[in-house]
């Protein structure tokens, strides 16, 4: 695993945290939670694809327990999240990640 | 990599059906060239949690496991389909809203022999009990 890949739980739980007090506060705006919780799905979504592709690599080696508390501690909230969102939200959301990684994995590989 | 599956079945996927699949103690999934999941072995429902019922006639990568919608994982069985085979061992560590678990992966594409893409899981490690 390259040492660059190696993101502090430090900072990875200031992340979390500043996104749960965000929420927590309605994201400072009025009647948009739902759009707020819809979004902030969406990032930590990503994100979790994003720490989930560094941390696997190459498949030449297993996650660390920091890497794995780190995915399920997004997980968590992502999971929080769905909780509250519609359930046609949360189903679009995900097919639309898979389906855009789909596209930029072949487009990649389309030359 | 030294694999975990049988000779006798990696020389004979054109017989590794549902019914064969469910006397391995390993993890088997068979996807078509769509990736919809066409064989999921017991022990895959075991490992997994994951029943069957739920899990046939779906695809995998968008609605049954869409924590392997990377180029780790899927990127490898695009590259399969394009070359024509397949046959790569590598590790995943699963974390999505399952117990932490690290596998041996061993992707196998034999067209020739079988029109199914193969996944055979071997669990590796249970990890991190005080992280589940």
């Amino acid at each position: 695993m390259n040492a660059a890949l190696e993101v502090s739980g430090t900072k990875l739980d200031d992340f979390l945290d500043w996104v749960e007090i965000l929420r927590a506060q309605n994201f400072h705006t009025e009647d948009l939670e739902t759009e707020q919780q819809f979004l902030a799905y969406l990032v930590l979504r990503g994100v979790w694809h994003l720490l989930n592709n560094a941390y696997q690599g190459d498949g030449r080696g297993f996650l660390t327990v920091e890497q794995t508390r780190g995915l399920q501690e997004v997980d968590a909230q992502i999971a929080e999240l769905e909780r509250q969102l519609p359930p046609g939200a949360v189903t679009e959301v995900r097919s639309c990640i898979a389906r855009l990684l789909r596209l930029v994995d072949e487009h990649e590989h389309s030359d | 990599m030294k694999s975990f599956v049988p000779q006798a079945i990696m020389e004979h996927l054109d017989s590794l059906n549902q019914s064969l699949a469910d006397q391995q103690s390993f993890g088997i999934i068979g996807l078509d060239v769509q990736a919809i999941v066409r064989i999921f072995n017991k022990a895959e429902e075991r490992l997994s949690g994951l029943p069957a019922s739920e899990v046939l006639n779906r695809s995998f990568f968008d609605e049954v496991a869409p924590c392997t919608a990377s180029r780790l994982f899927r990127g490898r069985f695009r590259a399969g389909l394009e070359r024509g085979s397949l046959d790569e061992h590598f590790f995943y560590t699963f974390t999505y809203r399952i117990r932490p678990v690290s596998a041996h992966i061993h992707m196998l594409y034999r067209p020739a022999q079988s029109p199914l893409v193969f996944l055979f899981v071997d669990r590796v490690i249970p990890l991190f009990e005080d992280l589940g």
